[in-house]
């Protein structure tokens, strides 16, 4: 990218607004939608008011709309990363620099990670660099010894500094089987649960003394009511089958929705995963038996969720980082046996369904123009990003990381 | 026999042959590679790692070595004829930075044996002391195409200990992995990593007190060296004796440092004890002294792009690779992962990505030696492995598509001539004794 256009896009990210009313019509490239028609030739997308208008072959252009050709290009969705530390770790360890969990003993369900989230964090453009648009933020359980990590947040990667937040999405709560034991946390999940059903059907019980399983905060029952209305997700990081078979009863008997992250063992459960319609995020290259609870990881285990017909979700890299490398671990879901379309999915309309609003995550009329425009398939290294809109705004392309090799290495800029 | 008696043949034998001095290689390889067939692999493109590209070419392996490399090779009557038209072939991948066994999965503590970390400087531990063979590590690395790998310890503190080079064969012992008449290597840590892991309340307590410890063992070190060249009796010390090689260049040095000034001090220090840095491990800052690396003809093996997982990482850029490549510097990718180490080629599909993005394309050719014949030249055994060349061991990968793609699969690999990866044989059971009939494993089948 050369000069000229860093410039241009920093005006386009600073001017949102006035960019995104543009007519835009991207013609003459490859669209893998991640909808129904998986894969459009020679095609257009006509972007209005940051918004996607039409999707096709034959796509009437409007007189007014910026044409942009597009040939020999591949178009996907924007992607979106799950289970990530975006924007609130800066740097893994130090000071001030990372915020995962709640500190507070009053404040656990309640805890809300869209106000950790800083817009302005350097790991969001290197994020940007590999396609992704959209993060869903998740928070870790925190000092307090609480099982609810608290509530995630989807961001989209536009670095408006009020930020661009879709929250609360999702609940996380962790088994903490350390601290408890398998037979006290799940005992004490149903407890808590049954706890924020009486509070959902009388909000009086909480000084009437009724709430009994914990010592509650009204923040944190506030965050969990929707659970037990089915109205947000309950997120759980497991990995042993047979732990993925216990939530799978109790969010059955619990009547919640239950979304699974991590599943080493899933392969061993794919039917019933796959039965009682729970997605799960997997990252293709999680195959060691890093723990007793993980004996059964195994290289294949993505592909067997596939095949059992199990939502698929992929995750993969460590925390904020390495959130644009996103397609290279739905390459290597496809190395080991899922098919593109169906890793592509796995990256946009999947998560975009479980945790989103309605309103991303497709190439699809109606939907906001979160696009990615790649030089060829989006999963191979030597794949470049060309493009990236994000509600119809062109996004920069241009991280600390390339001034740093602009400063110091003769060919870096271009 | 008497005590006296004992006493008698103990002296006379320390009288006639010095018993009480270490065997010239204590703790032996026993390694031998098990008999193989014949193997006729047709039709592929080779990337020797010693020159261009050689399509659609067949190689023979034959008693473990490579025997030839050319069009229309016939094969002796016993061998397997492997058709690979399309497929790729390059030498088994090297990693120079493992910890595989030394911290091995199961990761429950009483595995964690990678870090000494009773103190600052702790050289006189020995990696392989460590190595754990059934760490279910080895046997997915090998199936990313990796047959031989450098374990080293540390990097808690300032002297992590003696590093080891394995062929990445099954085995029961340590010493049936350990590659022949491998040169040793010391592991060294700069930075953070001393300063916050290192024993709390003992020094160091910060980068100055890390340079004073690296220059009071190194004092130590000569003076023992001296001693040892003037032919002066000495007991024998462990520590002092890792050291000492470094001194007189018989050990290579690993040395873990990120940033750009601290390499500068390194460098500055191996030149007040007289002895040359082998290879800077991780070396996130490099790119920002490549010239100088070049000039004083110190390696480095990096990521492709990992960054910020601190703060000393947190210059990290993904064009450090192909920097380090233009300047001429001896570049290598190392894993410091049980999970990277299975794909190290995608790692320098990466790296050639990075520098593609910039304009300027670095080939196949040249991306095949960061994790080849460059880590072997730096591990001392390039005369035997590293590359496609008559007369080499047989540590090969069959790729099943250009194995820079993510989508590549080590469909076969060979050490020494032996199939110990066969993607088209039915799943046989782990290699791992962990992993051996365990139920979770058994309801794959």
């Amino acid at each position: 990218m050369n000069l000229k256009s860093i410039l241009f896009s920093a005006a386009l990210v600073i001017m949102g607004q006035v960019a995104s009313a543009e007519t835009i019509a991207l013609r003459n490239s490859t669209i893998l939608t991640a909808d129904t028609q998986a894969r459009i030739e020679n095609g257009t997308i006509l972007i209005e008011n940051s918004r996607i208008v039409a999707v096709g072959q034959n796509v009437s252009i409007p007189s007014d709309a910026r044409i942009v050709d597009l040939s020999g290009m591949t178009v996907t969705p924007g992607f979106v990363v799950t289970d990530t530390l975006l924007g609130i770790v800066e740097i893994s360890g130090g000071a001030n620099a990372a915020e995962t969990s709640s500190q507070s003993s009053d404040i656990s369900a309640g805890y809300d990670v869209q106000h950790s989230i800083n817009p302005l964090s350097t790991a969001i453009p290197v994020a940007r660099k590999g396609g992704v648009s959209h993060a869903v933020v998740m928070p870790y359980p925190g000092a307090n010894g609480s099982t609810f990590a608290g509530q995630a947040a989807i961001l989209a990667l536009n670095g408006n500094l009020e930020g661009d937040i879709l929250a609360p999405v999702g609940m996380v709560w962790d088994m903490r089987t350390k601290e408890y034991g398998r037979g006290a946390t799940f005992t004490q999940l149903q407890a808590d649960l049954d706890d924020v059903r009486k509070y959902v059907r009388d909000a009086s019980s909480l000084q009437k003394g009724k709430l009994l399983s914990r010592d509650w905060s009204r923040a944190d029952l506030d965050a969990l009511s929707p659970v037990v209305k089915g109205d947000m997700p309950l997120t759980v990081r497991v990995d042993r089958a047979s732990d993925i078979l216990t939530l799978l009863n109790l969010a059955k008997a619990q009547k919640i929705r239950l979304v699974i992250v991590g599943a080493s063992e899933g392969w061993l459960v794919a039917k019933q995963i796959a039965e009682a319609g729970v997605p799960v995020a997997v990252d293709p290259s999680d195959n060691l038996p890093g723990s007793f609870d993980a004996v059964g990881a195994m290289s294949d285990n993505v592909a067997r969720l596939h095949q059992a017909g199990v939502r698929l979700i992929i995750r993969g890299g460590s925390s904020a980082h390495d959130a644009g490398k996103l397609r290279y671990f739905a390459g290597m879901s496809v190395a080991k046996g899922v098919p593109g379309d169906a890793a592509l999915k796995a990256v946009t309309s999947t998560p975009a369904e479980v945790w989103g609003d309605g309103t991303f995550g497709m190439i699809k009329a109606g939907m906001l123009a979160d696009i990615a425009v790649w030089t060829g398939d989006p999963f191979e290294p030597m794949t470049d990003l060309s493009a990236l809109y994000i509600g119809g705004v062109e996004q920069s392309l241009d991280s600390r990381q390339d001034a740093l090799a602009r400063k110091y290495i003769p060919f870096a800029s271009k | 026999m008497t005590p006296r008696v004992l006493v008698l043949i103990a002296s006379l034998m320390l009288g006639f042959c010095q018993a009480w001095a270490a065997p010239e290689t204590p703790y032996p390889s026993t390694y031998k590679p098990a008999d193989s067939q014949p193997a006729l692999i047709k039709g592929a493109n080779i990337l020797t790692a010693e020159g261009p590209v050689q399509e659609n070419t067949d190689l023979l392996i034959q008693d473990g070595k490579i025997v030839a490399i050319g069009q229309n090779l016939s094969a002796p009557a016993n061998a397997i004829i492997m058709d690979a038209g399309g497929k790729w072939v390059t030498p088994g991948i090297i990693d120079i930075h493992s910890h595989l066994g030394v911290f091995s999965s199961p990761g429950v503590p009483s595995m964690r044996n990678g870090n000494e970390k009773t103190g600052k400087n702790t050289a006189e531990v020995w990696a392989e002391h460590s190595i754990w063979p059934q760490d279910p590590g080895f046997e997915l690395a090998r199936k990313g195409g990796v047959t031989t790998l450098a374990i080293l310890p540390g990097s808690a503190n300032l002297f992590g200990g003696r590093s080891v080079t394995v062929k990445n064969v099954p085995s029961v012992s340590v010493q049936g992995m350990k590659f022949p008449d491998a040169p040793y290597g010391l592991k060294m840590a700069c930075g953070e990593n001393p300063i916050f892991y290192a024993a709390r309340g003992n020094d160091p307590f910060t980068r100055m007190g890390n340079m004073a410890g690296y220059r009071s063992a190194f004092i130590d070190a000569q003076a023992y060296l001296e001693k040892q060249q003037r032919g002066e009796k000495q007991k024998r010390d462990l520590r002092l004796e890792t050291l000492a090689g470094v001194l007189s260049g018989e050990i290579t040095t690993h040395i873990h440092c990120y940033r750009a000034d601290e390499m500068m001090q390194m460098i500055d220090l191996s030149k007040e004890f007289g002895f040359k840095i082998g290879t800077f491990h991780h070396a996130t800052e490099a790119y920002k002294i490549a010239d100088t690396l070049a000039e004083e003809g110190i390696a480095v093996a990096t990521w492709a792009d990992r960054w910020g997982f601190k703060l000393e990482a947190y210059d990290a850029v993904p064009l450090n690779v192909a920097a380090l490549e233009w300047a001429g510097v001896h570049t290598m990718l190392h894993s410091d992962s049980a999970i990277l180490v299975q794909r190290l080629n995608l790692e320098a599909g990466m790296a050639m990505a990075s520098a593609r993005h910039a304009d300027r394309e670095i080939s196949r050719e040249e991306a095949i030696r960061w994790i080849t014949i460059n880590p072997a030249i730096k591990l001392g055994i390039d005369d035997r492995t590293g590359s496609l060349k008559e007369g080499k061991m047989a540590d090969i990968v069959l790729w099943s598509d250009d194995p820079f793609s993510v989508y590549a699969v080590a469909e076969k690999v060979f050490i020494d001539g032996v199939l110990l990866v066969d993607r088209e044989a039915d799943e046989a059971e782990p290699e791992s004794d962990f992993l051996v009939g365990q139920s979770v494993r058994e309801m794959a089948q």
